[in-house]
């Protein structure tokens, strides 16, 4: 499935998905709000690997205006009541990197990371072959999670 | 002999980092890993042709190696394993890894560069829940009986079974499985060792037979925090990678279903083809 997109160069990674809505569906979006987008990780550590990404182009929480940083925190919150009823894990990691010395794949452009966690869920394949298995369909997570963050509100 | 851009070979030189050794095998921590203390074992000779002779040089190793780490780590559990191809000629190695519960911290899930692999078939093991209240083992149940798609078991050696695992990562997800009831890798005999190893070296012909595959991840899970979905009885994976599995696109992802009964059948055919 090709759609012609406004393949902008100028704008990082972060930024053409929030240009392009029509790719909304290929990208994984789960939500568009006026602050930020959530999106699902196309390469998770866990299925439900989530990432919420502030619609300002920004390397840092200083330059948010307050009612953006709180959209981050209610959004934070909001992805972990969701994926505790569509995917029921044992707990959660929830953080960012800023800058490429702290491991930022995309330095210019922070996000925060949101990864449900379960008991022995790295084993051999993680550790020693840097592997992690997706033991779930993530199309049909992506409709499921997409219809809980549109019905709550 | 001596490879001047293998990463083994400089680490041999260097004598004063080995932590044990004998007359085939060194092994030393590997700095290197995300995880803290990891051992790696590896052949002294680079040109490293499989050899069961050398089966027990090995063994004595890995045991000693385990040993060393729980003594001065007390971790929770381990996990064991190498990266394999046929036709491999450079150093036999493998890892051991110990595992704490609550390792895995954010530092090492966020941004952390895992690939993925794709396996929605797995979807109703993880929601269904693993049947963790039986009374009874698994993998006892199935061990002696005669192959067949119910069982999934593929074929036998003296002491051990090798089963097609019912939740696979990919296709021909095999597992060697020994036929008593033991936890650890510190349990096997020698020659339990020795066999084990072979049946691991017949699994990836077995495997290249029915489905083309030439890479391997091979490796145990011990413990609950190692991962181990069934601690209680010691299993060796050993999980066929294809070509570019890591690229999945979801979107035109066919295999939502593994068809068990068909790679039994594949894989069974293959089995006593290549045992014969």
């Amino acid at each position: 499935m090709k759609i012609s997109v406004n393949q902008n160069p100028d704008l990082c990674p972060e930024c053409q998905i929030i240009e392009n809505q029509g790719l909304d569906e290929q990208n994984f979006v789960l939500w568009r709000g006026t602050q930020t987008l959530i999106i699902l990780n196309k390469k998770p550590f866990n299925a439900g690997h989530l990432l919420i990404i502030p619609i300002n182009h920004t390397n840092s929480l200083l330059s948010l205006e307050k009612e953006q940083k709180l959209s981050l925190f209610e959004q934070i919150e909001r992805s972990i009541q969701i994926l505790q009823v569509c995917c029921n894990p044992e707990g959660f990691n929830v953080g960012t990197n800023f800058g490429k010395a702290a491991g930022a794949k995309n330095p210019e452009h922070f996000s925060i990371e949101i990864i449900p966690r379960w008991t022995g869920d790295a084993n051999f394949m993680a550790s020693v072959a840097r592997t992690k298995p997706i033991s779930s369909n993530i199309l049909s997570l992506y409709q499921n999670l997409k219809d809980n963050f549109y019905d709550a509100k | 002999m001596q490879n001047n851009e293998c990463k083994i070979c400089a680490i041999l030189n260097l004598k004063s980092e080995i932590l044990f050794q004998n007359e085939l095998y060194c092994a030393f921590f590997d700095h290197d890993s995300l995880w803290q203390n990891q051992i790696l074992i590896a052949s002294k000779n680079h040109d490293f042709e499989l050899n069961l002779a050398t089966n027990s040089q090995f063994f004595a190793l890995q045991n000693e190696a385990l040993s060393f780490l729980s003594a001065n780590f007390m971790p929770d559990g381990f996990n064991i394993g190498t990266t394999d191809y046929i036709g491999q000629n450079s150093h036999k190695n493998v890892k051991i890894i110990p595992r704490f519960f609550g390792d895995v911290d954010f530092t090492k899930t966020i941004c952390q560069s895992f690939q993925s692999i794709y396996a929605p078939w797995r979807h109703n093991y993880v929601v269904k829940g693993k049947d963790k209240n039986l009374d009874f083992c698994v993998f006892c149940k199935n061990m002696e009986q005669n192959p067949s798609p119910e069982n999934l078991v593929i074929g036998h050696s003296k002491y051990f079974a090798m089963v097609l695992n019912k939740y696979p990562y990919s296709q021909g997800h095999l597992m060697i499985i020994p036929k008593k009831h033991i936890q650890s890798v510190v349990q096997l005999s020698e020659e339990e060792f020795s066999e084990n190893e072979s049946m691991v070296e017949l699994a990836k012909l077995v495997l290249n037979d029915a489905f083309r595959a030439a890479e391997f991840n091979v490796g145990y899970n011990l413990g609950a925090a190692g991962g181990a979905g069934i601690p209680k009885h010691l299993h060796r994976h050993v999980v066929p990678r294809y070509k570019d599995d890591q690229n999945y696109d979801p979107w035109h992802f066919q295999n939502n279903f593994m068809d068990l009964e068909a790679d039994f059948c594949k894989l069974e055919t293959s089995f006593r083809k290549i045992s014969k």
